[in-house]
């Protein structure tokens, strides 16, 4: 009797631990490399953001580098990386650090007094803070018809859900797809499309609701991690339509003497109806110290609008524990209407705060659409 | 008499003499005792023969072992044939213009900062 309860305990702790691992990006997670001529600060960066974690290259880790793995683990990627370049790439205390040498240049700096009680999490603790975000609810009312869905986003799965508004084989189908999350916060981004289009930021105790009204009748939504009863799982992900959207963004610095430095200037070719993230390092010249700007977007299915969040990051030590940790600053979306694609259209900007010390505004230049129906990834 | 004095005598045996014999031994009382001995002796050489429910038994067994066989012969195999592995979700590729990852949710992209303008000394 004694040996089965045993037996019973460790299937349960096995399951549960299971559970709590969460479904997070994992650096043994297999990863297919092929590149050629490429500066290393760029792949490094890349695989930092594919992985979720801080990524600090040194100023003379400077090299191309041609590479060609098919399924390998993420962290046996970095090994190779390591031995043909002569730059060591590795994963220390949750960032992703490339040097020349056993210690990198990266020194982050004491945290300013006035941000020391700004909302921050430890560095360590990046990687797998979006992975522990619990489901969101999503109730629907259209037409007097309502429905409940428990939305899960796993990472490395397809982050749109298709929410049919009643089970009408003709009813609207509402996409909801989490395009980006705050890990400090755990704020999540919402993009609604198809039956409706919106913008909403849920995290907490947080009710985000939004209403419209088009030919297909009066529609509203809530979202919350509040539970909410009854409500089905819903799992269904359908293909984006083959269209890609091509799109060109500026951030810059801006003060009071006008436009400053630009910080990035990504020019993406991305999918309808799929999200995009692109990151890129920055230091600043007056302090020395590195921040990252996260650009996260979805690219509406049918090409005409694009929902985005322009996130400020920084590190810094707090001298009362000798810890490193991670700052963020994530542009508003709340109330904000997605962004119709246009000429020179403000989709973001940042206030000056603890993770950028001057205010940033990001631009979006304009698009140029390209339809192949063969066109594949 | 040696053994081809006894062969000789059996060759010239009719089948009236053989017929003496036989009514010999069938009404001959030492005879007949000798023949139960003999078949006595016979049977103890004989595999033993069970009770009904043993045999019953013996045959509801084999005919299980032989079902087992049939029937393991038509399932398919307990363990399904090694899948292909799964290519992996993340590709990166990318040239001296710029590194992008391809995941199921759509693109990542990665810039290094912009390198300081003047040489860095350790």
């Amino acid at each position: 009797m004694r040996r089965m309860v045993v037996l019973v305990l460790f299937f349960v702790s096995a399951l549960l631990g299971a559970a709590d691992a969460g479904p997070a990006f994992d650096p043994r997670d297999k990863i297919t490399v092929d590149i050629k001529d490429a500066k290393i600060a760029d792949l490094v960066t890349t695989l930092g953001a594919l992985a979720n974690m801080p990524v600090y290259v040194d100023p003379d880790a400077v090299t191309t580098v041609t590479l060609q793995v098919e399924d390998m683990p993420f962290e046996d990627v970095l090994k190779v990386l390591s031995k043909n370049t002569g730059v060591w790439v590795r994963i220390e205390n949750g960032k992703l650090v490339a040097s020349r040498s056993k210690d990198s240049l990266f020194a982050a700096l004491t945290v300013p007094e006035r941000f020391r009680d700004a909302p921050r999490i430890p560095v360590s603790e990046v990687r797998g803070a979006a992975s522990r975000l619990p489901a969101f609810f999503l109730r629907t009312r259209w037409n007097g018809t309502e429905s409940c869905a428990r939305l899960e986003f796993p990472e490395g799965e397809r982050p749109t859900i298709s929410v049919p508004l009643s089970e009408e084989a003709s009813a609207p189908i509402l996409y909801v797809t989490q395009f980006d999350v705050d890990p400090v916060s755990g704020t999540r981004f919402i993009a609604l499309d198809g039956a409706m289009s919106g913008v909403l930021s849920i995290g907490g105790q947080k009710v985000a609701t939004r209403a419209a009204r088009d030919t297909s009748g009066p529609l509203s939504v809530l979202a919350t991690e509040k539970p909410l009863e009854p409500c089905q799982l819903r799992s269904v992900r359908e293909e984006p339509p083959r269209r890609d959207v091509t799109l060109a963004f500026v951030a810059r610095e801006r003060g009071p003497e006008g436009p400053g430095e630009i910080v990035m200037a990504p020019q993406l070719s991305v999918a309808a109806g799929t999200t995009v993230k692109a990151r890129a390092g920055h230091k600043d010249d007056a302090t020395g110290q590195q921040r990252e700007f996260v650009l996260a977007a979805y690219v509406s299915r049918d090409g005409s609008w694009v929902a985005v969040v322009l996130t400020a990051t920084a590190i810094w030590i707090d001298p009362r524990d000798g810890g490193e940790y991670y700052f963020t600053q994530p542009s508003a979306v709340f109330g904000v209407e997605p962004v119709s694609i246009g000429p020179r259209s403000v989709v973001a900007t940042i206030p000056s705060g603890a993770a950028t010390p001057r205010a940033i505004e990001m631009t979006l230049l304009g698009r140029e659409e390209k339809t192949d129906p063969q066109q594949k990834q | 008499m040696t053994h081809e004095e006894y062969v000789s005598r059996l060759d010239q045996f009719t089948d009236e003499d053989a017929a003496a014999v036989l009514a010999h031994a069938e009404s001959c009382r030492v005879c007949r005792r000798e023949g139960r001995q003999t078949e006595a002796e016979l049977a103890r050489l004989e595999p033993r023969r069970g009770s009904f429910l043993e045999e019953v038994a013996r045959w509801a067994a084999v005919a299980a072992v032989l079902a087992v066989i049939v029937w393991g012969l038509r399932l398919p195999p307990s363990t399904p044939p090694k899948p292909a592995a799964a290519p992996a979700r993340y590709r990166v590729v990318g040239d001296a213009s710029g590194v992008v990852a391809y995941t199921p949710g759509g693109i990542v992209v990665g810039f290094g900062a912009k390198p300081l303008p003047k040489e860095v000394v350790r």
